[in-house]
């Protein structure tokens, strides 16, 4: 048995990895940027203190800023969208709480609920990074249209990772 | 005291959020240029259109005078052409024995990493301090221009790319020799743009924009790309141009860092120039 922390260590070194060794190289064209690694924000645990996880999401922005040569970039839509999901796991709380639940993984709260909590949190961090890196209202609909099909791209590719996993450990 | 210390406790997470996000937003814009100048531009544009829209006014108040000096300007021009001389002497041409000096090397490096999906894409060379390389340096390939050298480990070098939006280029119009400053919007990797060019010249679609001579870091003439469209705004003096850029940064594997020789000598001469004041 592993344990959550070394999960999340594991997590965390796996998904930076995939984004600049392998997505960041990818260059399908200017308009899709997929940021994958944000995956590891929304898999946090949901107990997991609010000071804990605004840590994990600057030193995850500050890791991915040092490869990709933009300081600040991601840190700051990475802390802001930490800051964010605690609101967005308070707003979507099921019924009868998150008892028992430790990673609001899609396995584990259904394709709908993950489907909703994921599409928030990677707009919420896609609006907030891709105007960060434009850093101007000129040519708004430009950025607008790189928001959403990197959105899409993102999205998919992080539902999709939900059920390869999941397949792995039905094996 | 115990108060205040209470009130940051009970809102810890909302001032742990805004000291992480300043300590972001701070390296955002302390460390990228272009963030920066943007920055500053707002302020700088309301105040230059209120110059520009006053000086429209208090010109026609001095146009006589403007007249005057121009017909000046003409008559003194005038007395300058050649066909205004007479020549005296009739001795032969004298052949002056020039010894070049070579002004410019070129350190061959392989382009190991690169980007160009980004909003400032940068390329890395497998060359670096101990090959000579130095930040600031010009890169350039076989199809023309490629960008200018961020910075220098022992073995690599990291390069702007002509596809970062702080990268600006001195460039001209070879066949009138106008210059002007190329840069980047950001979007199309083809495609890089080239503003305020008069409108008088008469510019054709294909016309060659090369580098020129007013920043030593490449080569005079050295070929950035061809124009490709030519942005005619009804009224205004200038136009902009769309410069299809020669190389292809897609498939950019091999590049040259121009190391320019007088650049000491040069950089020397112009800080005493300047710490003469």
């Amino acid at each position: 048995m592993i344990s959550e922390v070394t999960r999340i260590i594991l997590r965390f070194v796996g998904l930076v990895a995939l984004q600049v060794l392998i997505l960041d190289n990818i260059e399908i064209s200017g308009f899709v940027n997929p940021y994958f690694y944000i995956l590891f924000l929304a898999l946090l645990p949901v107990e997991a203190p609010g000071w804990l996880v605004l840590l994990q999401a600057f030193v995850l922005g500050l890791t991915i800023d040092m490869f990709s040569h933009t300081p600040g970039m991601h840190a700051s839509a990475c802390v802001f969208t930490g800051f964010m999901r605690k609101f967005l796991l308070k707003f979507m709380e099921p019924r009868d709480g998150y008892s028992n639940i430790v990673t609001p993984s899609l396995q584990v709260m259904g394709l709908r609920w993950f489907l909703v909590y994921a599409s928030i949190l990677i707009l919420i961090h896609h609006f907030f990074f891709f105007f960060a890196e434009s850093f101007r209202f000129e040519g708004f609909f430009h950025t607008l249209l790189r928001i959403a099909l990197s959105f899409l791209v993102t999205l998919t590719l992080v539902v999709f990772s939900q059920y390869f996993i999941f397949r792995l450990r039905d094996k | 005291m115990r108060n205040l210390l209470l009130f940051i406790t009970r809102y810890h997470y909302f001032f742990l959020f805004i000291l992480l996000e300043f300590v972001s937003l701070f390296l955002l814009i302390r460390d990228n240029y272009y963030q920066h100048a943007s920055f500053m531009n707002t302020s700088g544009k309301v105040t230059g259109l209120i110059h520009e829209g006053f000086s429209g006014i208090t010109e026609y108040f001095r146009l006589s005078e403007i007249n005057d000096q121009l017909l000046k300007e003409n008559a003194l021009l005038k007395g300058q052409l050649r066909s205004s001389y007479f020549q005296y002497l009739t001795d032969p041409d004298t052949i002056v024995d020039t010894i070049y000096k070579q002004k410019y090397e070129f350190v061959i490096a392989k382009v190991v990493n690169s980007t160009t999906h980004k909003q400032n894409n940068y390329f890395t060379l497998n060359k670096g301090k101990s090959h000579g390389v130095k930040p600031g340096m010009g890169v350039i390939c076989g199809e023309g221009v490629t960008g200018i050298v961020r910075e220098v480990s022992d073995n690599f070098s990291t390069v702007m790319s002509v596809l970062h939006q702080k990268v600006l280029i001195p460039s001209m119009v070879k066949k009138y020799q106008e210059p002007g400053i190329l840069h980047w919007d950001g979007k199309d990797h083809r495609y890089a743009y080239l503003p305020n060019i008069p409108r008088h010249l008469k510019l054709q679609k294909g016309d060659t924009i090369v580098t020129s001579s007013s920043s030593a870091i490449f080569p005079e003439g050295t070929l950035i790309g061809t124009i490709d469209k030519i942005d005619n705004v009804q009224g205004n003096t200038f136009v902009d141009l769309r410069v299809l850029l020669s190389s292809d940064l897609k498939k950019l594997s091999y590049a040259y860092v121009v190391v320019y020789l007088f650049k000491d000598e040069q950089d020397e001469l112009e800080t005493r120039t300047q710490n003469d004041k």
